[in-house]
């Protein structure tokens, strides 16, 4: 895991963590499934990828705008880096 | 919001004209078209294409009123001011086709109202669609006093076209939808006003208690609650019943210019 990488995940977790509609206590654990846990509204996942695709620049494919590659932390690292290996 | 009708319609393969008075907004809905497409892909939307140039293809924009002459079903979302929909009323009533429908996208203005601007009014019908109308599987349909079985029958065919079913009630100010909604939301701020429970323990109760998706204040917070406040002072005097008084800490933070989502911060703070 590259700096870079590691920075790009750091802001997404901010991104998500100041559009929480919880008490700021709530610890944001990077499994967590933010939608099922009502973290944020399905309608935040829109801006999660435009968030994601200006601070990675890369261009996410029809196939992979699914809810689930947006649920947590981990997933959309784990997205990231597929775009990032690939590249 | 005529904007995700018209994709909605596009994407089921109609033929859609779009007008705007505004040109930009034209140009908006046809720029940013791709992106609603993905936005609406990712939230699960059942749209039979999300290919942006085979819709486009469909779609005639146009800020001509004469554009609309042709058209069998005219649905029309303008701003919810009975001047604006009286005008245009009255200009539409000369351009269009005897035998066209007019859908009403509206959530309080009397369809009843409308339909006596018109020279066919029982062709006159609410449809009030749904934020976002991609995502949302039904339309309230306002059968107002001239409006005829056969219109609604026309409704309901057009609706299926698009994917969405009719729930069919009555014109009444605020209709089912809003008139329900909108006690929610005013009592929800009555309870933070009395200190009964804060927001985020209010809306807990319908999502994580009811199972709503979303509770009345962050509901609130996204329609914005100047709008809230306007509705409400809208059934209050059309009713003329105390039921749907402002709650005075909503109209507070109307005029403390705290209105929600949209300038980041209502009964929530919003990031960015």
């Amino acid at each position: 895991m590259d700096n870079q990488f590691n920075a790009l995940c750091q802001q997404i977790r901010e991104f998500v963590e100041a559009n929480m509609n919880v008490d700021d206590e709530v610890a944001l654990k990077d499994d967590d499934n933010i939608f099922r846990l009502g973290y944020v509204s399905s309608l935040f996942a829109m801006r999660l990828l435009n968030f994601i695709e200006s601070i990675s620049g890369i261009t996410v494919a029809d196939e992979d705008i699914v809810l689930p590659n947006f649920s947590s932390i981990d997933a959309m690292s784990a997205l990231i880096q597929k775009y990032r290996s690939a590249a | 919001m005529g904007a995700d009708v018209a994709l909605q319609c596009a994407a089921a393969g109609h033929q859609v004209v779009l007008y705007d008075i505004d040109g930009k907004a034209l140009d908006r809905f046809v720029s940013e078209l791709p992106g609603s497409l993905r936005g609406y892909r990712l939230m699960g939307a059942a749209l039979p294409s999300f290919n942006a140039q085979e819709l486009l293809a469909r779609v005639t924009p146009s800020s001509e009123l004469s554009a609309l002459a042709g058209c069998d079903w005219l649905l029309e979302s303008v701003t919810e001011d009975w001047g604006i929909k009286e005008s245009l009323y009255r200009a539409l009533r000369e351009q269009c086709r005897p035998e066209a429908y007019y859908g009403v996208n509206t959530s309080c203005i009397p369809i009843t109202r409308i339909a006596a601007l018109m020279a066919q009014p029982d062709r006159v019908v609410g449809t009030h669609f749904m934020n976002p109308v991609p995502l949302k599987r039904a339309v309230e349909v306002v059968q107002g006093y001239h409006t005829s079985a056969e219109t609604l029958t026309a409704t309901r065919e057009l609706l299926a076209s698009i994917g969405k079913s009719a729930i069919v009630v009555q014109d009444f100010p605020g209709f089912v939808a809003n008139r329900l909604s909108h006690l929610f939301m005013n009592e929800a701020a009555f309870l933070v006003q009395d200190g009964v429970a804060a927001a985020p323990e209010i809306d807990a109760v319908f999502r994580e208690g009811y199972g709503h998706k979303m509770g009345p204040l962050e509901t609130a917070d996204l329609i914005g609650l100047d709008t809230v406040m306007h509705s409400l002072d809208v059934l209050y005097q059309q009713y003329q019943d105390p039921k749907f008084r402002c709650c005075p800490l909503l109209r507070k933070m109307v005029y403390a210019g705290v209105i929600g989502k949209k300038v980041g911060r209502g009964f929530y703070e919003y990031g960015r």
